[in-house]
Formats: C-alpha cells, structure tokens, sequence
C-alpha cells in the first residue's frame, strides 16, 4: 500500500514536470537546495578549520544548531498551510485497513512530498561537503526534521478533527511536554531522538480519538490563482524579455564567478558594464519603465474606476516582486562568491533598486509606449529611463573607488523619493495623455 | 444620470465632436447610432473621463464628470470593446478583480459570477481559461458580465451585441429588460438596430461631428410607422449615387 502511494506521488511529479514552469521550478529549486547544503557545509568547514581555535568551534557548534532550529522552525510553520487529502480516496481497494497500518502509511506518505526532498538535498549536500561531526549533523537534522513534522501533525489534529475529550487532553499534554522538555533538558542530543517517536506514538493515540470525519477537506479549490503571476507569465510580451534578461545575467555572472575562482580577475575589470549587469536594471529597462504599455487593460480598469496612484503602486509592486526575488536570488547566489565587499554589494544593489523602482513609476506615467510585439523594434521602454539607469548604475559603482562616495545613498533615496512624488502629483492630469498612447491604433 | 452641455473634441486639428448635447434620464436606454468613425466611441470615452474635453462640460449623477467620487464611479459600470480585460487572467479571476475593485462582498460575488456565468456561457469550464484563448463573441460575454457584477446605476456600453450569435443577443437584451428599472439608465452605442429597437427609449444618431438627432425611440419611427433602420436611412443619407456610376458589377 506504501509502495502504491509513493507510485502515485511518484506519477504525479512527473506529471507536473511536463509544465515548463513547474520543470523551471523544480530544476531551480533542487539546484538552490544543493548550493545552499553546500554554502552551510563549506562555511562549517571554515569555522573548524582550526582546531585550537575555541571560539571556532563554539561558532560551528552554534551553526548547526542554528540549521537544525531553521529545519525544525519551518517544518513547524507549515502547519499554516494545510495539505491534508484522504488516502482512501487513492487507495481504495486497501480499505478497510487497521488503523494503525492506516497511520504509518499517512505518516510515511508525508514525507514523499517535495518540501521534504528538497530539504533532504540540503541536509545531504551539507552531510557531504562537511569535514568534522558529519554524522552527528545528519542525525540531528533528520530528528529534527521528523520531529517537528510530527509535532505539526500533533497540533493539527486538534484543528482539523473532532477529538474524544482523552485525545485532546493527550494532544495538548505531549505538545507542552514537548516544548518543556526543550526548555529544560540541555543534552537536546538525545531529545532529538527520543522526542519523534514520543510524537509518532501519540499522534497514533489522537488518530485513534477521532470521533468525527474531517470538518472540512483543507485541500485548496483551485479557483483563484495568483493573479500577478499570471500577469507575468501569460503575457508573452513580458515572459521573453525577462527569461532572456535572466538567462543572460545567469551566464554573465557564472562566467564571472569561474575567472575569479581560476583567474582571480574580475570580468570587465570589474568596471561599469560588470556592475550594470549585478544591478536590477535590467526589468526595468525590458519592462517596468513602461509598466502600462505592457499592461495597458489593467491601467483601464483603474483609470475607469478613478483609482488614484496610491491605490494603484502596491499593485505594480506585487507585480514587481516575483521578477525582483528572481533578479535578488540570481544576483546573490553568484556574486558574493566572486565579490568580497559583501557591504559596498548590498548597498549599491538595494539603493540601486529603491532608485529604479520609484523611477519606474515616473517612466511609466510620463513616457509610456505601446507594445505590439513580442521584442519591439524601437525598444520596449523609455530610451531616457534605460539611460537614467545607466547613469544611476555607472554613479553608484563609484563607491568601489573610494568609501566617500557612499554619501550617494542618501541622495540616490532622496531623489527616488523625489521621483515617486512627482509621478503621484503629475498622474491624473497625464492620464489622458497615457489613454491616447496606450490606445492609439 | 448624465447631461452633455455643447461637447466638442478636436484631436490635432481634426474636429471629432461639434457642439453635443444630451441628456441621460433614470429609467431611461439611451441608444446612440451612427456611421462607423462618426465619434461614437469618443464620445463614450469622453463621458468615462479617459479622454480630455477639448470645450463644453459633461456631468454625471450631477457632478462634473472629472470630479467623481471613488463612490460615484462605483455606480457606473462599463464595457468599452475589450479594452479592460485583462487577458493573460482566466474569467473567474477578472471577475473576481473587477468585483473586488468595485467592493463587491466576497460571498454576493461568488454567487453573481456563479449565475451571469450559468445564463451566459454553455461550457461553464470556460470560466477557468485564459480570456485570451476566448472567442470573440466570449470577450464581449466577460465585458458586460464585469460591466454589471456590481449592478451599477449607470451602464455605458459600446457595440454590446456586435461579434454575438442572436442567441446571446437575445439573451443579452433580455438581461437588460430585466436590469432597467427607475434608479437606472443605460447607455449604448451599437449597430444592431434589430436589437436597439427591442431596449431603446431614447436615439441619439450621430453624423458629420454633430448629433443630428436627439428624441423618444417614438419619435424616432413615428410612432412605430416606419421601421428603424428606414428612419435611420432618412437621416444618415446613404450613398446610393455613387452606386449608379459602378458599371462593372
């Protein structure tokens, strides 16, 4: 029965791969869980390079324990997003089964999702790359791990079922043992081990208190999807600029990364055109500056409705934020490895961000332009937004030169703020102008 | 619900509109008709407030049309060619979008989409694609289902039943009947005269910049004496000279 659930877990994976997005994700994902084992391995290994060092190992020790609480800690927040669905609606001809067969296959099945494949790529990376205390890593991670998943389960079944009065009691009483055995006893070594099956076996104790089905099936009516997203990702005309925008920093950077590990020198001398190519200007040369050119229907729903601008920038912003986390975790899982200045990389790139962002807004009220083709002939935004950006780029990578120039930051916020201003002021008397551009035929 | 005071738009140095006046009383279905490039269209987005005046005043619900209220424009409700769907979203989730804008409750516009999708679609599996794999005729169904998911007191339409099978047509009218009553009016530009006849009480007709005329549907066809597309002919001046001097045909 096991096998048959993990077969149809297994199918229906393989099934979500022939989406190209979800194919996009999971290959995103299993190499983002790889890199990071490997960064949390590679930086335990630099902490217990020297053995004498106290403070060294103090740190390390510190390290796992902080990956170990993180495991734990997000395997318990899941509990706010349900994934709950019968097995007997699968598994029919199993049925009837003893309850317990019944528990240990639900439990078993948990663990054949895919949060818990790409966290076992994490810990496993790490397990590999780490010198010192490998095994002792892997066993606490993976007890931790388990643990929390069952202490989630635990506190679930006092949301999802109705329980006989002893299940309660029983439920709440092992959760508070749970956490007070954490709080009191230092040797968590052993608790580590012990505190899973603790939870396996009342969690089998609260399955057999269910006096009622499931108050409701918690598995989501997809209906209403991320709208934002789809915006992004149905609009061909945003899709390709930004894939190939994105693919292109990917490769730039990469190559970047592979001459400073074999070469120790910086592409491009690490000059202006280097620092263009970290910064997020890229969305918003391709798209952002001229946000309603590409989404010219959604601004008419606004203009309709007399939105005013306020309203209508938290809106642009969800729609900006899934290709900024993109542009964030392409930009920082390659450059901090080719660039050491970890405080002039964080201030050039998010005040380069504040400054493009607000500027977006300006781009796109004053100098909009319609968008007939997938890659437009004439560019797809502003020439004077993509040359502001440069600018703003080419300016903030002054401060490699010389630390006196991070005096830009504040003027570089204080002129974002400008900017956001002035679009908020000009809007409604260039939404006329933005209507017959938009619209001309 | 809406009054025009001597309107004109001239775009460059081209003059659109000259000199409009109307006026949009509740309960009333205001049908405005035209040739093809006669300004229909701009005129309609002049009222919406998406085009600049160039002279004259419009108001609506006695305001003046640029100085509505979040509240005001939540009692219009619009469907402009397909100019507001959003297509890279399904038709349940445009709904929901307008629904939400127009702060519809969650639970009344459930059951709103629910219904207007049941009368006005076959395949309710529909309502899960993309707008943009619609049909024609499947845009211009969304647009009006969005233009009255709120129930707004004034409804603008332009050319509803053009690109629709006269099923819909029908059905789409019969909606209307049943939408009119006292606190409402609706605005409509189209082509369709068979089914302007069926709603309208009042005829706009628009030609050369100028609306030539302004009266009842009655007055209109002479009290139902003479059909609606003849009136029309009699104002609009069909090219019919021209037709002679074609020999080849």
């Amino acid at each position: 029965m096991i096998a048959s659930l993990f077969w149809i877990n297994l199918k229906r994976f393989f099934k979500s791969l022939k989406k190209p997005l979800e194919l996009l994700g999971q290959i995103l994902l299993f190499f983002v869980a790889g890199f990071y084992g490997f960064f949390a391995g590679y930086i335990l290994n630099e902490f217990e390079s020297s053995k004498t060092d106290k403070l060294a190992n103090s740190q390390a020790n510190y390290f796992i324990v902080l990956i170990i609480s993180f495991v734990a800690l997000i395997t318990l927040l899941r509990m706010f997003r349900p994934t709950y669905i019968p097995q007997r609606r699968f598994l029919l001809k199993y049925y009837p089964i003893s309850l317990f067969t019944r528990y240990v296959a639900t439990v078993l099945t948990d663990f054949q999702k895919s949060y818990f494949f790409y966290l076992s790529i994490f810990l496993l990376t790490a397990f590999v790359v780490m010198k010192n205390d490998k095994f002792y890593f892997l066993a606490s991670a993976f007890g931790a791990l388990i643990g929390a998943h069952l202490l989630r389960r635990l506190i679930q079944y006092l949301i999802d079922f109705k329980l006989k009065s002893a299940g309660i009691l029983a439920s709440i009483s092992s959760i508070l043992i749970i956490f007070l055995l954490f709080w009191f006893i230092e040797n968590h070594d052993i608790l580590l081990v012990l505190a899973p099956i603790f939870l396996f076996f009342a969690g089998f104790f609260a399955d057999t208190q269910i006096i009622e089905n499931r108050r409701q099936e918690v598995v989501r009516k997809k209906k209403q999807t991320n709208i934002y997203w789809k915006m992004l990702w149905n609009n061909k005309k945003i899709r390709t600029p930004l894939i190939v925008g994105f693919a292109l920093k990917l490769i730039i950077l990469s190559v970047d990364l592979v001459m400073v590990k074999l070469e120790g020198k910086q592409l491009f001398d690490g000059k202006f055109i280097y620092w263009l190519l970290v910064s997020p200007t890229i969305i918003f040369t391709y798209v952002f500056n001229n946000t309603w050119g590409f989404w010219r229907s959604l601004w008419v729903n606004f203009a309709l409705q007399s939105t005013p601008f306020n309203k209508i920038v938290p809106i642009i912003f969800r729609a900006l934020l899934l290709p900024i986390l993109a542009d964030i975790i392409i930009t920082f899982s390659i450059v901090p490895f080719a660039w050491s200045d970890y405080v002039f990389l964080f201030s050039f790139y998010f005040t380069n961000l504040l400054f493009l962002i607000a500027f977006s807004f300006l781009w796109s009220v004053i100098l909009p332009k319609p968008i007939n083709q997938v890659i437009p002939k004439k560019g797809s935004t502003t020439p004077w937004g993509a040359f502001a950006s440069f600018i703003a780029v080419g300016v903030l990578s002054l401060m490699t030169m010389s630390d006196w120039f991070y005096f830009l930051i504040p003027l570089f916020l204080i002129l974002a703020v400008i900017a956001f201003k002035v679009a908020h002021d000009i809007y409604s008397e260039k939404k006329y102008k933005l209507f017959e551009t938009l619209f001309k035929e | 619900m809406i009054k025009i005071n001597h309107l004109s738009k001239i775009f460059g140095k081209t003059k659109v509109l000259d000199d409009i006046n109307l006026e949009l009383k509740p309960n009333e279905v205001y049908c405005l008709l035209g040739k093809n490039g006669a300004g229909k269209t701009t005129l309609i987005s002049l009222i919406l407030d998406l085009v600049e005046l160039t002279e004259g005043e419009i108001s609506i619900f006695d305001k003046a049309h640029d100085s509505l209220s979040a509240e005001d424009k939540n009692r219009i409700g619009v469907a402009i060619e397909n100019l507001a769907l959003i297509e890279e979203i399904s038709g349940y989730d445009y709904l929901t979008f307008v629904g939400k804008m127009y702060k519809v409750p969650k639970a009344i516009l459930e059951q709103r989409i629910a219904d207007l999708f049941r009368y006005f679609f076959e395949n309710e599996s529909d309502i899960d694609k993309n707008i943009g794999k619609y049909s024609t005729g499947m845009k211009k169904k969304i647009a009006f289902c969005a233009a009255v998911i709120h129930t707004p007191d004034l409804l603008v339409l332009d050319e509803p039943f053009s690109g629709l099978d006269p099923l819909v047509a029908n059905q789409m009218v019969l909606f209307l009947k049943k939408y009119q009553n006292e606190q409402r009016s609706i605005f409509i530009s189209s082509h369709d005269l068979g089914y302007v006849q069926k709603i309208a009480t009042q005829i706009g007709v628009l030609d050369e910049t100028k609306l030539v005329y302004n009266s009842s549907l009655q007055n209109f066809t002479e009290e139902g004496e003479q059909a609606l597309d003849a009136a029309l002919l009699k104002i609009l001046h069909p090219n019919e000279a021209e037709l002679d001097k074609i020999d080849w045909i």
